[in-house]
């Protein structure tokens, strides 16, 4: 069967700044695999040194694969990158330009790494536009065997409707270190909690807008019942209410030996805090499918953040065996002129959405007129509420932001005992 | 309005088989004006035990007090009921709250089953702390106020149905409608056409129920306003690492509408909660595995569901005191067990692998005008072909052998697998009554080998009874209805022909009538209870069953006292 693809024509703009020389541009296509047909609702152009380079052999691999990593932790669930866009006056489908084809296995790599991030699919999309005359190719690749075969990429006139599903999930989980665990890395601990996690995901049923509905049926379902039941009277502005998904999690446990004991423990890590997910999909989109997309929205966006943080963190931090709280970024989803599902961006402590402004321009390829549109739902944490009597020590990203409370106390006592001392000898 | 008081026959039975002056409490269910008496429990001097109020399935409480005794002199305790058994005459008078005399009705299990559906509630919660009484307690305090939250939901698995704290989530169209008409009009379109639901009523309707918890929150809820934390604390401690496996009942009236089943459901998962932390830290305590199973028992001399939570670490044996508290609690047999795990009940509804359970209850009663008695306790029907193994025409003997062993190990009397036929055949050979080319062989056994192998393998005894001719089985009514009566356990039939099992007797020693319950172990067929019981593969039948030119030998298993 060949691929379907549509999508709405305002992501032609893509091409209308493409350079006329050699070098052409290269873009990720953004969108949902859906049952029948794929929908795209963004071409996100990668960056590139514009300088140097004169030929499509030289467009530097590394720079989209950063790009497309960026891009991928800022989707929503359900959204993925479906391939790439390539705009040179040369057709690079026939015969795949080798670089085509290695960008498109890297990418797939890339996009496979980090599994929470869910699945990228085997075949990858090529969309080729040769600006003299105006023409559009698509094909279909597939990584695994190396086949490609043309796909059907249209636009449309009409924009492309999306359902919005909204869920706020509060998490709040405990991880108990095993015995073994006390010389692991934060990182590692911080992927156990995740493990938990997304465990616990896996058995949460979402009932969505408070209705009953088997897991096979689909989205415009939601919208249709009160037609029929007060005759003719139909609100159209319905359609466009977001619905609400309520996450009930049932708790199942695979017995082991090793539980109904008391043992040791080096220690707990708690990750604690409210989670904002919101999903667009197509009305065919079932239930399953709904439910399976906020999972992956919900863990993607944590494990984003939690690598953002880890990275953000200097070597010492990272190794340092003491009890502290570190504060993952937060999400923040912000809007692309024109498009309706929003990306998803990440603040460090302190931080505000403006800060951010021109970064999102680069990755997206726009320049954003007047204000960034935004929605910071999160919140920051209040930290003196984590603060009342323990000794701990708080690691924030931005350098400036750190208290170290148990080193102050620590200089604060050996002052003490040097003043002592000082008096009394 | 006058009240309406109702009590269980179980409850009535069980106050005038008393045989010496007691007193106690009644456990029902209030309703309004309505109370409804299903349990009981009787005080014993110098038990140490914990008392029985938390085993009862929600919302069942102490709503009465009662005494046996010559003569009414027993104060009775204020805003409660009191009932009264006069030892001698068995007469039982009822007082109300203001201590009027008031009078009362006898429900049966049947009325209890139609009236009152059970909501078998199940689920897990990890409880992993520090490994210290204090964190424990705190951990079950915290776990308490959480399940009294409102993030509590459950779903009815059985009635495509969400119960939230505000809301309840349907799949059926109107919400108003009751439990039981829910229930009829979701199972409506799978029933076979052909077989009507008139059938009385034998046994409890359970509802599965899942428990579950809310993780998601309204956008504007103020709890934990900000993104997620991570807070390490690199501290080594002892930690206890285990989950509380939730397995609870409820009984709500299956007229009640949805709306009414959160708080009830609610309260059952509380009291669960009291009940467990208690069984826990006294495991804790002893050092021994924190794994607790529980157990749902329906002794049919109690006529109500008792939940038991049983530490792992403690084999049957090491529960005896609990047990026998529990059977003078509740004045159950002191002879017969009830309550070991082998005892649990079974909901025969839910499909499983393996034999049928109890094929004979729902089977078309005679009227004999005599007393039924019959097998007291599970068994499983065991016939022909089962396992994949053809034994027609020659299997009987070993399938009826098989029923039988299945009984003792459904009892709790022994705790071994029913023998398969390489077992039954290796025995007979180990004690030298067949010769090794036995094993492996399509040779038929009868009554002595099923008495030998129950001997050697299950430790059990067996009464043998002889009978000329399948007529003179007719005299055999006074000792069948003494079998029954005091062991209730399955008798193996054999004899020149064929190998039966039987399950009861119907006696009327007036006319000398007699019926027989038999389980036929010659049917081929599937598990497939309607057949059985109609085609009468499992029915009563007259002496003329009997082959009249044939002798009988019937194996009767002496059961062993105790609990």
């Amino acid at each position: 069967m060949v691929r379907n693809i549509l999508a709405s024509d305002n992501v032609l703009s893509f091409f209308i700044c493409a350079p006329k020389d050699g070098s052409g541009v290269v873009g990720l296509i953004i969108g949902q695999c859906g049952a029948d047909r794929d929908y795209v609702f963004y071409l996100a152009r990668s960056p590139a040194k514009r300088d140097k380079r004169s030929s499509f052999d030289d467009i530097e691999e590394d720079l989209v694969l950063d790009h497309a990593k960026q891009i991928s932790r800022m989707l929503p669930g359900g959204m993925n990158i479906l391939g790439i866009v390539v705009s040179h006056p040369e057709d690079v489908t026939s015969p795949l330009h080798p670089k085509v084809k290695s960008l498109l296995s890297n990418l797939c790599k890339t996009l496979d790494y980090n599994r929470f991030y869910g699945n990228a699919k085997k075949e990858m999309i090529i969309l080729s536009f040769i600006p003299k005359p105006q023409k559009y190719i698509c094909k279909e690749y597939n990584i695994s065997n190396g086949t490609l075969q043309l796909a059907d990429f249209k636009f449309t006139s009409k924009k492309l409707k999306w359902y919005r599903i909204d869920c706020a999930l509060l998490i709040d989980e405990l991880y108990y270190l095993d015995k073994e665990e006390n010389k692991s890395s934060l990182e590692e601990h911080i992927k156990a909690i995740l493990e938990q996690i997304q465990k616990k995901l896996n058995n949460v049923e979402f009932i969505i807008d408070n209705q009953y509905k088997n897991k096979d049926e689909c989205i415009e379902s939601y919208f249709k019942k009160k037609i029929s039941k007060r005759g003719s009277k139909k609100d159209d502005a319905d359609d466009d209410r977001p619905l609400t998904a309520l996450a009930l999690f049932k708790q199942d446990f695979p017995s082991s030996p090793s539980m109904h004991q008391v043992k040791e423990s080096s220690g707990s890590l708690k990750m604690t805090g409210k989670i904002i997910s919101r999903i667009w999909v197509q009305s065919k989109t079932t239930v399953a499918e709904i439910s399976e997309f906020l999972k992956q929205d919900i863990m993607c966006s944590l494990a984003s953040r939690c690598e953002m943080h880890v990275d953000s963190l200097t070597e010492e931090e990272i190794s340092e065996g003491i009890n502290c709280i570190h504060e993952p970024p937060r999400r923040v989803l912000i809007s692309l002129p024109d498009i309706e599902p929003m990306f998803s961006d990440y603040l460090f402590p302190g931080e505000g959405p403006l800060g951010a402004k021109t970064s999102l321009e680069e990755l997206f390829g726009v320049k954003f007129e007047g204000k960034l549109i935004s929605e910071d739902l999160e919140g920051e944490a209040d930290m003196s509420k984590f603060y009342d009597s323990k000794v701990v020590i708080k690691l924030e990203s931005t350098s400036s932001g750190k208290f170290m409370y148990s080193a102050i106390g620590l200089a604060v006592i050996i002052l003490l005992v040097a003043l002592l001392i000082h008096t009394y000898l | 309005m006058d009240n309406k008081i109702k009590i269980s026959e179980t409850v009535i039975q069980r106050l005038t088989y008393a045989d010496r002056p007691c007193t106690g409490r009644l456990y029902g269910i209030s309703e309004e004006n309505n109370v409804v008496i299903l349990g009981l429990q009787q005080n014993v001097p110098n038990d140490k035990t914990q008392g029985i109020s938390n085993v009862f399935p929600t919302p069942i409480q102490y709503c009465a007090t009662f005494a046996v005794d010559i003569i009414n002199t027993h104060s009775k305790v204020d805003g409660k009921l009191h009932v009264f058994c006069n030892q001698d005459t068995k007469k039982l008078m009822v007082f109300d709250k203001k201590s009027k005399e008031s009078s009362f009705v006898i429900v049966s299990d049947g009325d209890i089953f139609s009236k009152y559906w059970i909501l078998q509630l199940k689920g897990s919660i990890p409880l992993i702390c520090e490994a210290s009484k204090t964190t424990i307690q705190e951990m079950f305090q915290d776990l308490r106020s959480h399940v009294s939250s409102e993030s509590t939901a459950f779903k009815i698995t059985d009635l495509c149905t969400y119960v939230l704290h505000s809301n309840v989530i349907c799949g059926a169209e109107e919400g108003n409608i009751t439990i039981k008409q829910l229930f009829e009009s979701l199972s409506e379109d799978q029933k076979e056409p052909n077989r009507k639901k008139k059938e009385k009523v034998t046994s409890a309707t359970v509802l599965l129920v899942e428990f579950l918890q809310k993780m998601s929150v309204g956008g504007t809820e103020a709890s934990a306003n900000h993104a997620p934390l991570c807070i390490l604390d690199k501290r080594i401690k002892k930690i206890i690492n285990t989950y509380c496996q939730i397995d609870t009942l409820a009984m709500i009236s299956s007229d009640a509408h949805l709306s009414n089943v959160y708080r009830t459901l609610q309260e059952a998962l509380l009291r669960y909660l009291s009940q467990y932390e208690e069984k826990l830290l006294a495991c804790f305590k002893e050092n021994t595995s924190l794994k607790i199973d529980p157990y749902h028992f329906y002794p049919s001399e109690c006529g109500h569901f008792l939940t038991l939570l049983y530490p792992a670490a403690k084999s049957d044996e090491d529960l005896v005191t609990e047990r026998l508290s529990l059977h003078q609690q509740c004045m159950l047999n002191e002879n017969v067990p009830m309550f070991r795990r082998a005892n649990k009940f079974i909901n025969n509804k839910n499909k499983r692998n393996g034999p049928l359970i109890n094929p004979h209850i729902g089977v078309k009663v005679i009227d004999n005008g005599g007393n039924t008695y019959s097998v007291r306790g599970n068994y499983e029907y065991y016939h022909y072909c089962q396992n994949g193994m053809d034994d027609s025409g020659w299997g009987c003997a070993y399938r009826s052998l098989q029923t039988l062993a299945s009984w003792f190990k459904l009892q709790g009397y022994v705790d071994r697998e029913v023998p398969t036929f390489h077992e039954i055949q290796k025995c007979l050979v180990d004690i030298k009554d067949k010769p090794s080319s036995f094993i492996g062989s399509k040779q038929w056994i009868g009554s002595t080998e099923v008495n030998f192998v129950l001997d050697t393998l299950l430790g059990i005894t067996c009464k043998i009874l002889y009978v000329s001719s399948g007529e003179e089985m007719s005299q055999k009514g006074p000792e069948l209805v003494d079998h029954f009566k005091n062991q209730g356990s399955p008798i193996m039939i054999g004899g020149g022909v064929l190998a039966h099992t039987i399950l009861g007797v119907d006696y009327n020693p007036e006319t000398g009538n007699i019926y027989f319950l038999i389980l036929d172990p010659h049917y081929t067929g599937s598990e497939d209870l309607h057949t059985i019981q109609s085609k009468g593969w499992c029915g009563w039948k007259p002496v003329s069953f009997w082959k009249k030119d044939s002798y009988y030998n019937m194996c009767l298993p002496q059961v062993p006292r105790g609990i």
